[in-house]
């Protein structure tokens, strides 16, 4: 099952739509989206997205890196399937439980490295991180109680090492984008 | 937004009139559009340089952005199509989808409502940018007027660089009345994630030079991407110095002369025999900027089943899309054929070349231009018009039977002078891009090849042509049938002609209801003579061929189909058992 999932880093422009046609071209080109994380970067006006899908052919998998590439507003489309990567995503649980059962709960939820941040009358409310499969079984086990609401933010991927290449790449970009030293001409004229 | 200077020239301006200044800087002479609410203040703005700017009003939105690609595709600047908002914009969106399918360069302004409403679904108020989106190549709203120069300095390079495609930039009113200090900055700003321009790989070069050293059979697949990058003389010497044959796709043709020694002609559904059987018996495959088609390959699964693949072409995108290939390029054609050319070695494939040939005799036993018949078929009166206009006639077709019959039979030997809608099969497309070419400036006559249908979808550009009094002339191949489907029908519907039947008005008296000049031939003998008389005279003109009701378009390969399991023309008496020949 994770086999099956494709995984890429893009980062692209911080624009209002900028998120409708990376939608829209996924949509267009037919790849199923399993999750897709947007959010901010170390560098302004930088956008970074995870996307998830499910696609499992291999020349649609390296097409779909070279589409998001192909639209103006993308920066640059990194795949981490298959490289070492940190793949992380959040979990938040409301489970409704009784007094009797707080302190097992308690120490479920400290097994698996989570936190009680929210505790009412009746119902406590549950964050987690980590890999698809710790928050996977961690869901497992809280099925033994009564769990009311529960979301989980999609995955968030980050290559391991230091992998500076990316950053002199997109600071170079951002230079670049000053007009300074531009290598690009028009192909056609 | 880039801080240079173009010039001394900075003046406070209406983003209407920036519009206009713009489009100057960009060398644009001629745009085709549609004035609207929303586009008010740009068209009031447009008396100012009326002088610079000539502005061609279209009968419809739609035929503003098929002329403004007809332009486009004739004279290889960017077309501009101008619209207000709502129903002008959505009618846009044809055109759009037309270009982008082509490649084509196109920028399309269009005008939307101000700011303040937008979203509140004001009166012609449409999500265009949203709906233009994937039909694009990239679209912009101008929410601010200091961007305004800069966008429209970023559209048109994005239009024309790299792979073509249409551009879409929506500008809310408000903002075509605002003003600003205008400055044209001297270069784009687009990011520079967006790099058409890539280095040569010479080592998957030097694979290639090897692989063509080692076939016995190659074929070189030529498509439009040669007359994009102008690689033609490059193409020409490849297959020339390694002595390979090329076909070509619909909107290749011209990217090898037709009479050039080497060319075998078209290829795909309704392509050369001899053509597609070479590609299917093929031990490699050059293809030139290229997508491989539907239209094009057939049944994928049989496709050239035997052949090592080499595919060149500036989208990554296109590359193993459809076709597996074993060396993808990216790449300008131009470039890497030329770093190619000098690493291939010489060569000869006579027992090839005798092959194909083997192919060609079988295929002309069935030509119908062969026969002997008084009957006026379409073939007949494309093959005269080549023949009255020396072949030298800049080209437009419609979508449908006579667009097939034209790349049979008008053998193109010159570049740019095929104008159809390949991608997108637009019916319609032909009259007001014919209308859009003749502002090229090419010194050509131009013939637009349409049929009773497509003519019916957009014969009010008629009114345009006499308005703008444009040398076309139209080749009306009037058959009484929505001809194409009817073909579809008769082989894979067991005949049953559903709504194909299509009757129209007399078109000699609505060419005379128009103003513009018309003839009607129904025998052959009249065809050459006609078609000289309408190309004498100036102005448009149009001549209604009355051709066979049921004459089919051979050979055909059915849709899903191997590539050279060819619907040949039957022999004389089966195909015309229910007439007399």
């Amino acid at each position: 099952m994770i086999k099956s999932e494709h995984t890429i880093v893009a980062f692209v422009e911080d624009e209002p739509g900028v998120l409708n046609r990376v939608v829209s071209l996924l949509r267009r080109r037919n790849y199923n989206i399993k999750s897709l994380v947007v959010g901010a970067t170390e560098q302004p006006g930088l956008s970074r997205m995870t996307i998830v899908t499910d696609e499992s052919d291999n020349n649609r998998r390296v097409n779909m890196a070279r589409n998001i590439q192909k639209l103006v507003n993308a920066y640059t489309v990194e795949d981490v399937t298959d490289v070492p990567a940190v793949i992380r995503e959040y979990m938040l649980a409301k489970v409704s439980v009784s007094n009797g059962d707080r302190v097992e709960l308690d120490l479920l939820t400290r097994e698996y490295g989570a936190k009680v941040i929210d505790s009412e009358e009746g119902a406590v409310i549950i964050e987690a991180t980590g890999y698809d499969m710790e928050i996977e079984s961690f869901i497992q086990k809280l099925k033994a109680y009564d769990i009311v609401e529960l979301m989980r933010s999609g995955k968030m991927a980050m290559r391991r090492g230091s992998h500076l290449e990316l950053k002199a790449k997109l600071e170079m970009m951002s230079t670049d984008q000053q007009g300074s030293t531009s290598q690009i001409q028009s192909a056609i004229s | 937004m880039s801080e240079k200077r173009a010039s001394n020239k900075s003046r406070v301006l209406s983003g209407a009139e920036i519009v206009w200044e713009c489009l100057i800087e960009e060398g644009v002479e001629v745009l085709f559009g549609y004035p609207g609410g929303a586009n008010l203040p740009i068209y009031d703005a447009h008396v100012k340089y009326s002088d610079r700017v000539h502005h061609v009003l279209t009968r419809h939105e739609q035929n503003a952005a098929h002329a403004a690609d007809g332009y486009a595709r004739a004279s290889g600047k960017v077309g501009v199509a101008l619209a207000t908002s709502g129903p002008g914009a959505t009618n846009l969106i044809t055109g759009v989808a037309t270009a982008m399918m082509d490649s084509i360069p196109m920028v399309c302004i269009s005008g939307q409502v101000g700011r303040a409403s937008l979203g509140s679904d004001a009166f012609q108020e449409t999500d265009i940018l949203g709906a233009m989106i994937p039909l694009t190549k990239h679209s912009y709203q101008v929410n601010d007027i200091t961007k305004l120069a800069g966008v429209i300095k970023d559209a048109f390079y994005i239009a024309r660089s790299g792979r073509p495609g249409p551009v879409l930039v929506d500008i809310p009113k408000d903002v075509q009345n605002e003003t600003t200090e205008f400055v044209y900055p001297e270069k784009h700003n687009v990011l520079p994630g967006y790099n058409p321009t890539v280095s040569v790989p010479m080592d998957q070069l030097i694979e290639v030079a090897k692989m063509i050293q080692e076939a016995k059979n190659p074929v070189i697949l030529a498509g439009h991407g040669v007359l994009i990058s102008d690689a033609s003389t490059e193409l020409a010497a490849l297959a020339e110095k390694a002595d390979i044959p090329v076909s070509v796709t619909l909107l290749g043709i011209g990217g090898i002369p037709a009479s050039h020694p080497k060319c075998i002609g078209f290829m795909g559904m309704h392509g050369a025999y001899w053509a597609n059987h070479a590609i299917q018996k093929a031990d490699l495959l050059i293809a030139c900027g290229m997508r491989f088609d539907d239209r094009v390959t057939g049944k994928l699964e049989t496709y050239s089943p035997n052949s090592k693949k080499v595919h060149i072409d500036i989208d990554p995108t296109e590359l193993n899309k459809n076709v597996m290939v074993d060396v993808p390029i990216r790449g300008d054609l131009k470039t890497v054929l030329a770093a190619l050319l000098p690493m291939v070695k010489e060569a000869k494939h006579d027992a090839w070349s005798t092959t194909i040939k083997e192919w060609m005799k079988i295929s002309h036993t069935r030509e119908i231009l062969h026969r002997k018949s008084d009957k006026l078929f379409s073939a007949f009166v494309i093959r005269d018009i080549w023949e009255a206009t020396k072949g030298n006639a800049l080209v437009v077709t419609d979508v449908g039977q006579h667009q097939m019959t034209v790349a049979q039979y008008y053998y193109q030997d010159h570049q740019h002078s095929l104008l159809t809608s390949g991608g997108l099969g637009t019916m319609g497309y032909g009259l007001p891009a014919a209308i859009g070419a003749s502002f090229a400036g090419r010194d050509k006559d131009i013939w637009l090849v349409v049929g009773d249908g497509g003519i019916q979808m957009t014969i009010n550009e008629l009114a345009t042509a006499v308005q703008e009094n444009v040398n076309i002339n139209i080749a009306l191949i009037n058959n009484g049938y929505l001809g194409m489907v009817r073909q579809w029908q008769e082989m894979f519907y067991d005949k049953r002609f559903s709504q194909t039947p299509i009757s129209s008005p007399d078109f000699l008296k609505l060419t005379e209801a128009y103003g513009l000049k018309g003839y009607r031939v129904s025998e052959r003998k009249d065809v050459i003579p006609t078609v000289l008389e309408a190309q004498a005279h100036r102005g448009p003109t149009l001549i209604e061929f009355v051709v066979e009701e049921m004459e089919m378009v051979y050979p055909m390969v059915a849709a899903g189909a191997d590539l050279d399991d060819m619907h040949q023309r039957p022999l004389i008496e089966e195909q015309f058992s229910d007439m007399e020949v």
